[in-house]
């Protein structure tokens, strides 16, 4: 189980992986100044730096992920100078490159490069152009240096970091005060995740005297189990916050606040899967504790199912697709959760998961955007009630959405088909008559969860693409499709979505790679046929039940909308209502704190009340020595002179003679 | 640094030393005299005066931390020796006796490296306060630069003091300026407010003196008693005869004695058990008033309420710092076996307290800066938590908090002080929405307001980190608990953002929107940009400032690894 580091074959590597943070860093401050600047054609050009930056950093990232597989120990560490060092306390730069790194970052930086390239259009009316451009990369460069960072306290740093740029793009248009309540409940929320991770690193530097990933897999082992539970579920509560599971999952729903892209980049394809990230990377770990990981399964499990059904009731389109987006990395952590019963299958669940990740990355970011043309074309109208019939006025944007969708929905040959069900696989992989049993329960809630999946989505693409054109019977103007730079991002991610899964899964071309690292190396089982076809097709027949009840439900609208659901009785209730866990929160949680604080505001006043009481108290006894009590300041002057007179005589006296 | 070193040898970096100690504090010291002498007939040119001292003085902190740290790099780490600082200067005042007898009473001047951040804090805040009065401050001018440059003299010297007597002179005399920063140009019940600061931290340190004269007094017979000659000889032949009051050579018998004592059982040991225990309840209450810790805090969001900008930065930046570095100086080396013990335990839960109470009271307030005074004691908790932890990781921790929150919460007065001096409120349900008038001011107030919720990548985080993970080693139970600080921290200042900087625009009913706030100028702009920009230079590199401070606290740390 040794990590090895391999430093000898290419002088550049080192030079490429610091280049690779730096380029966005560069671009970021560029933009920033612009932002600043007076002029405003010079805050009109503040994306051509980040612009740039991503480019440079995605084709680093491509060719680190080259250089990977041109080596013989495929991981590469580069080291830097202590960020803080105090005796056994050391936290030193470096970074740690091995396929799940390179990954994460062709995914980051790629989708980055596509998401830019569309604000370019989307915010170009924008007051605060500038200003978004230079979060945006600030963005990039935390989340590059989360996945490439070499040890937990660094992840912890851009954790934060990336929380920060989430913060300030959600409130981006701040004076709405939906924007900054959103805003605000992104940072609260996640600072209650972040501190819990906080803890679950200081505890493992309390065990293991070190946070780097080498060392960690080397020695974690030698952790009481107990020990490791608590750290892992410290982590994963960390996880929990940032990726939205429940009963974290709130504020992301929230988050739609935020400008459509930033929706797309941050709070769908990258930022939100860095819990899938930290619990993959920390995969070796979560296989040590079936506790742990059992927490995992469960709370993902619980995520996808609720956040199916909420879905399922939303008339907010970017909200069921947040709600989605919430589902389905539920299914990620559901993936992960299968070390829990077969910790042997870490390296296939890794691999899995992160193949879903990507093709989850394309596919939500697709329907994101294509969202955002329908908001840009339509002046702002998100409410699906208010849209519909858009199929033939935004043809193109309505292609994407399809594909998204289906994707989605995992119909073959889309992508999301090949990596859900890749996921799905690793469940009749589980050996053992109990835990068989047990799997299989979770196996069907899954396929289950792909039904709703497939309709939910089919009921979003149903009232806003098909039906009458409402929007204009309200009085809007006739939707225009977007211009070219933010079509042509919706076209290559369409692209990606349908052919990222034919040309990866099929071959083991993405297996392969992520296999070339360690710990994700070894598939402990031999990669055959479980009966995973049976699965895979009913999942497949379900999927397609979904989306023909949803268009026997919409398609043809025999009934207003808004009637539908009502027959569904406590269930849509439930739904529509968001399981009532804000409410709950209000009265379980904020209330509380809220009564707490007031009541520390008065406890406050009482113990003011008393120090006075004392003061009055020794006035009133000393009123005979009133004359000292003048309040003048050289009075005590004059005292603090005299006592230290007293100090001097008393030393004299001891030692004069 | 390196060149620095090459350039100079040893002596001469010393003398650098020396001279930008000197400049640090004699420039506002003699700021303030020249204030008194030409203020009468030539008011206009006082606050050039003042903001040039406050330069020069600047200049000094930069110098001795430029100086210092060749020399904190080749530090040899004495173990024996808890507080060994590079003496500057000394002053004898009185001589008892002859020859290797005698016993003197002297003033010493030093540095180290955790005096030398905190001179340079000191330096720092001082310019900002003369930067951003400058326009604020309209009556009587001459008389409050006056108080204001000598308030900072006195605070840097009570930093370079390694004496008792002077320690406690100066520690006691900075109660004086502030007493009447706050009496004149303070709100509207500044005087009540001003009457209670100065009384009540003074209650305190009385006792304090009264336990510190006992306990100089009995230390040296102790260690007679305990026959400690080697010690004592070699110290007298160092520095022919014993200096009565040199904190070193306190610092050095106090842990002789401990390790001397340390498997005795005697009557001896009994003895210094019962000194140190009055000693350091004496010193608590001095201390833990100025600090200030929960319960004793209540003058605290008064006198900053009432207080006059530059007075709340200063009250903040710097008096607040007295009290935790009179426990670091001279609670940790003189009462070794309290800090270990019990007297740690009560300081590390009411830093706990102090944190969470701190917080909630913080998050019920209506008015900015009585929020702010309040994160304050919160921040000055979790201070008090890394000093408590008595481990070099948490010590470090705990120096750097220090100078950390005297940067922000020094900046967020500065900006509250700004708001202020355009609407004459700080109620927030006053004002919304500020990011749409004065963008530039909503920058600094996010950037600050991050650093003070320890945003990575900014200061806060880093010695918020350090005291935590000392804590850690010490007591997991306290250190969970003071890491919910960093939850109702962002609750609180999140909140504060969204209804201040966020938002609608909302203005006092007084100020029609028609007429014209303006954004910060130039002034204003450099009083706060330079605490920012320390803000971010210290999160991205602390290392910088560690490097100064851990080679000065190794050997406390060596001492109570030793005691547990």
């Amino acid at each position: 189980m040794t990590i090895r580091s391999v430093l000898n074959n290419l002088p550049g590597a080192e030079a490429l992986c610091w280049g690779l943070p730096l380029a966005l860093l560069v671009g970021t401050i560029l933009a920033g100044i612009a932002a600043f600047h007076s002029d405003v054609r010079v805050r009109r050009w503040a994306h051509w730096p980040v612009l740039l930056a991503i480019a440079v950093a995605l084709s680093l990232s491509l060719v680190l992920a080259w250089e990977l597989t041109q080596r013989t120990g495929p991981v590469l560490v580069v080291q830097g100078y202590t960020f803080l060092g105090v005796s056994d306390f050391q936290v030193r730069w470096g970074l740690y490159i091995d396929s799940l790194a390179a990954v994460m970052l062709m995914l980051v930086n790629g989708i980055g490069l596509l998401v830019a390239i569309y604000s370019v259009g989307y915010m170009e009316e924008d007051e605060g152009y500038g200003r978004y451009f230079a979060v945006l990369g600030l963005f990039l460069f935390s989340m590059s240096l989360l996945v490439l960072v070499d040890n937990y306290f660094l992840v912890y740093v851009f954790w934060e970091g990336v929380g920060l740029c989430s913060y300030l793009l959600i409130g981006h248009w701040y004076e709405r005060p939906a924007a900054s309540q959103a805003a605000r409940k992104a940072f609260v929320v996640n600072r209650i995740g972040d501190t819990a991770f906080f803890l679950g690193l200081v505890l493992l530097w309390y065990h293991l005297g070190s946070l780097r990933y080498g060392s960690v897999f080397y020695l974690v082992g030698q952790i009481a189990p107990e020990w490791i539970t608590i750290i892992c579920l410290l982590l994963f509560g960390g996880a929990c916050a940032k990726s939205a599971q429940f009963p974290l999952h709130i504020w992301l729903p929230d988050a739609m606040e935020g400008p459509t892209p930033v929706s797309a980049l941050i709070h769908a394809a990258t930022m939100v899967t860095a819990g899938v990230y930290l619990i993959a990377r920390s995969s070796l770990m979560f296989a040590l504790s079936s506790l742990a990981s059992g927490a995992v399964l469960i709370t993902g499990t619980i995520t996808a199912l609720l956040g199916a059904i909420v879905a399922v009731t939303q008339y907010d389109l970017k909200r069921v697709l947040a709600y989605s987006t919430i589902s389905q990395l539920g299914i990620m952590f559901m993936g992960l959760g299968v070390l829990s019963l077969a910790p042997e299958l870490a390296a296939s669940a890794a691999a899995a998961v992160l193949f879903h990740l990507v093709s989850h990355g394309l596919f939500k970011a697709l329907l994101f955007l294509t969202a955002g043309n329908i908001m840009h074309s339509t002046g702002g109208l998100i409410d699906m009630r208010m849209l519909g019939g858009l199929r033939n006025q935004l043809p193109y944007t309505h292609v994407g959405f399809v594909i998204g969708g289906l994707a989605l929905a995992a119909i073959p040959p889309c992508a999301g088909f090949y990596s859900k069900d890749a996921v799905l696989a690793l469940f009749p992989q589980i050996s053992g008559p109990e835990k068989r049993m047990i799997a299989s329960v979770f196996g069907a809630l899954f396929i289950f969860i792909g039904a709703l999946t497939a309709f939910y989505i089919s009921r979003a693409y149903l009232l806003t693409f098909w039906g009458e054109a409402r929007s204009q019977a309200e009085g809007h103007a006739s939707p225009h499709e977007s211009p070219w730079v933010m079509l042509i991002p919706v076209m290559i991610l369409a692209l990606g979505s349908v052919l990222a899964g034919i040309i990866l899964e099929p071959t083991g071309y993405f297996r392969a790679y992520i296999h070339l690292s360690e710990p994700f190396g070894k598939p402990m089982v031999s990669e055959s046929e479980h009966g995973e076809g049976m699965w895979i097709i009913s999942s497949v027949l379900l999927a397609m039940a979904g989306i023909g009840i949803a268009f026997w439900l919409y398609a043809v609208p025999r009934h207003p909308i808004g009637e539908v659901p009502t027959r569904w009785g406590i269930l849509y209730t439930l739904g529509a209502n968001k399981f009532f866990i804000e409410e709950i929160y209000q009265l379980m949680a904020v209330r509380p704190i809220e009564m707490l604080a007031w009541l520390a505001g008065w406890l406050d006043r009482i113990i003011d009340g008393l120090v006075d009481f004392v003061g009055w108290l020794i006035w009133w006894i000393g009123r005979g020595l009133r004359p000292m009590q003048n309040g003048q300041v050289q009075f005590y002057a004059l005292a603090i002179i005299l006592a230290l007179a007293i100090f001097s005589l008393v030393l004299i006296s001891r030692w004069g003679g | 640094m390196n060149i620095l070193e090459g350039l100079f040898d040893r002596q001469s970096l010393v003398d650098w030393l020396r001279i930008s100690a000197l400049l640090t504090c004699v420039a506002p010291l003699g700021g303030s005299l020249l204030v008194a002498i030409i203020g009468r007939w030539q008011g206009r040119w006082v606050k050039w005066l003042a903001l040039t001292a406050a330069l020069l003085s600047f200049a000094g902190g930069c110098g001795i931390l430029a100086a210092y740290r060749p020399i904190a790099e080749n530090k040899r780490i004495l173990s024996d020796k808890p507080v060994a600082p590079m003496l500057l200067g000394r002053a004898e005042l009185l001589t008892l006796g002859q020859g290797e007898e005698a016993r003197r009473i002297e003033a010493l001047w030093g540095v180290d490296g955790i005096s030398g951040v905190l001179v340079w804090l000191t330096s720092l805040l001082t310019l900002c306060s003369v930067l951003i009065s400058l326009n604020s401050i309209r009556e009587r001018t001459e008389e409050y630069y006056l108080l204001l440059l000598l308030l900072a003299g006195v605070a840097m010297l009570v930093f370079l003091a390694f004496d008792v007597i002077f320690f406690y002179i100066f520690f006691e005399f900075t109660l004086v300026p502030m007493f009447f920063l706050i009496g004149i140009w303070g709100g509207p019940e500044r005087r009540y407010a001003a009457r209670k600061f100065f009384i009540y931290t003074l209650a305190g340190s009385v006792v304090g003196l009264v336990s510190l004269i006992a306990y100089v007094v009995q230390v040296r017979e102790l260690s007679h008693e305990a026959r400690l000659i080697r010690s004592t000889a070699q110290a007298r032949a160092e520095t022919g005869g014993e200096s009565l009051t040199s904190l070193p050579e306190l610092a050095q018998i106090a842990s002789q004695l401990s390790r001397h004592l340390e498997d005795d059982k005697s009557e001896l040991r009994a003895k210094w058990e019962r000194l140190q225990k009055w000693t350091f309840w004496g010193l608590f209450l001095a201390f833990a008033i100025k600090v200030p810790l929960v319960p004793w805090h209540t003058w605290l969001p008064l006198a900053h309420v009432e207080a006059p900008t530059a007075g709340s930065v200063f009250l903040a930046g710097v008096l607040l710092k007295l009290g935790t570095y009179g426990f670091l100086r001279l609670g940790l080396p003189l009462v070794p076996h309290m800090m270990a013990g019990v007297g740690g335990q009560v300081l590390a839960v009411t830093a706990v307290l102090g944190i969470i109470y701190g917080s909630l009271c913080a998050a019920a307030q209506a008015d900015v800066k009585r929020l702010v005074a309040y994160s304050s004691i919160a921040h000055m908790g979790l201070c008090m938590l890394g000093l408590a932890a008595g481990n070099s990781i948490g010590l470090a921790g705990s120096v750097l908090e220090m100078v950390n929150h005297g940067l922000y919460t020094g900046g967020l007065f500065l900006l509250v002080g700004m708001i202020y001096e355009r609407y004459h409120t700080r109620a927030m349900q006053d004002l919304g929405g500020l990011a749409r008038r004065l963008p530039l001011w909503s920058f600094f107030m996010v950037g600050i307001s991050l650093a003070s919720i320890a945003l990575p990548g900014l200061n806060g985080f880093v010695s918020e980190t350090l005291c935590l993970v000392g804590m850690f080693r010490q007591s997991v139970a306290l250190s969970v608990l003071g890491a919910s600080g960093m939850i109702l921290g962002a609750w609180y200042m999140i909140t504060m953002l969204r209804q201040v900087v966020f938002g609608p625009i909302r203005e006092p009913a007084r100020f029609p929107t028609s007429q014209t706030i303006k954004d910060l100028d130039p002034w204003e702009w450099s009083a706060i940009a330079l605490p920012l920009a320390l803000c971010l230079a210290l999160g991205v590199y602390p290392k910088a400032f560690l490097d100064l401070i851990v080679p000065d606290l190794e050997g406390l740390a060596h001492l109570y690894r030793g005691l547990r």
